[in-house]
């Protein structure tokens, strides 16, 4: 077993089971508070106790009938909401577009992307502060470290726009949990997003 | 008695050049042994230790002065820029909440310093690394580590949060243990506005 500043590379027995879900949770706390880990050495283990923890969660989730009627729910919120995003980077990104007719010699990108609500204590009453912290933990992690840290958009501004197409399978439930180490059973906790479009403006001075 | 700390002198010693402390500096940003803690305390003694030795070698001849007023001009000159097109944009959003379309709750603003491979004209690898740890404020170089100034616009206000930009220079050069000839290096800033929906 191989053992990074006192905690094992991973979360499993000797005989390669998985740790019970409390055990994986408290480790995580452990290690997102550990401020004797480098960045490196807190993203190696919690990356792997992340993993964990969505095997477990999943196979718990997917025995139950029931969460299939829920998934579909989240889905058409999730997809919803994104939509609503695109149509507004779009108007964006075409009024910059503009700006930049009008006014010349620089170049700029937008971006949009969408935050999944990091306060859901707000939204559910019942949220221990355990349940909120791992979420927080989970939802920094993914943002700091993900290639791509939240869906969106980029669009690079020049005389004519080239944006993608929005294709409406990459923002639901699918999506999130394929990508991310979202668990089915966190990605139905988001009730609320909160948006942001960002102008990134370049060489312009 | 000299402290060490994971095997590094935990401050930099008086005879060390600006060259060797910059290497000091370079090595601890990469040491993936060390931990956050120790890597924030020595980089941020080296740092000090560097700018106490750049600042001594720097003098204040005509040429130097005339190149820090530049310096200072550009980036008040960007900073004023960035907070004009803000407040044109909330205005904008302002009048999309009048007519009741979707408009986003604030509107923040950013001057930050650029990626560092075009700080400067022909910076080497190495240097730019170094770069990357003198001007972020802590030792994990990261978007929000370089940011220089950020003001937020409320769009359901009419009085917006204004910084003033008198004295940005200074504040950055003390805000990220920076001396001046680390400004005189940086020939453009990078800005960024945010729309916020809630």
């Amino acid at each position: 077993m191989e053992y990074i500043r006192g905690y094992a590379k991973n979360c499993r027995t000797l005989k390669n089971k998985l740790l019970p879900l409390e055990v994986i949770e408290d480790q995580i706390i452990s290690i997102a508070n550990d401020r004797r880990l480098s960045p490196s050495m807190q993203r190696d283990l919690l990356c792997n106790r992340f993993s964990d923890r969505k095997e477990l969660l999943d196979e718990r989730f997917f025995d139950q009938s029931e969460n299939a009627e829920k998934i579909k729910v989240v889905d058409a919120f999730l997809k919803s909401e994104s939509l609503k995003l695109y149509r507004l980077f779009s108007d964006i990104t075409h009024s910059e577009v503009e700006k930049m007719k009008a006014n010349p010699g620089g170049d700029r990108y937008v971006k949009a992307h969408y935050w999944l609500n990091t306060d859901l204590r707000l939204v559910y009453e019942d949220y221990s502060e355990r349940q909120q912290e791992i979420w927080n933990i989970l939802t920094s992690f993914e943002e700091e470290h993900s290639i791509e840290p939240v869906p969106g958009w980029t669009a690079y501004c020049s005389d004519e726009v080239d944006m993608d197409n929005y294709d409406e399978s990459r923002y639901g439930v699918r999506f999130l949990h394929e990508n991310y180490h979202f668990a089915m059973q966190d990605i139905l906790q988001i009730k609320e997003l909160n948006f942001e479009i960002i102008i990134n403006y370049d060489d312009v001075h | 008695m000299m402290m060490y700390i994971d095997g590094y002198e935990s401050e930099p010693r008086e005879e060390m050049t600006v060259q060797q402390m910059e290497q000091a500096m370079l090595r601890i940003s990469e040491d993936l042994n060390l931990s956050s803690d120790d890597k924030i305390y020595l980089m941020q003694r080296y740092k000090i230790g560097r700018s106490k030795k750049l600042d001594k070698e720097f003098s204040m001849t005509a040429e130097h002065i005339s190149a820090l007023k530049k310096a200072k001009a550009l980036m008040t000159d960007v900073a004023l820029k960035l907070n004009r097109e803000a407040l044109r944009i909330c205005e904008e959003e302002m009048t999309k909440k009048r007519e009741g379309k979707r408009a986003a709750f604030s509107i923040e603003a950013v001057l930050r310093f650029k990626d560092y491979c075009s700080v400067g004209n022909d910076f080497d690898n190495a240097q730019n690394k170094l770069w990357s740890n003198v001007l972020s404020k802590s030792t994990l170089p990261s978007e929000c580590d370089r940011i220089i100034w950020r003001a937020t616009f409320f769009v359901c206000q009419t009085r917006q949060e204004l910084n003033s930009f008198e004295y940005l220079f200074e504040e950055t050069m003390e805000k990220f243990i920076l001396v001046k000839q680390d400004l005189l290096q940086v020939s453009n800033y990078g800005t960024t506005i945010s729309y916020i929906y809630n």
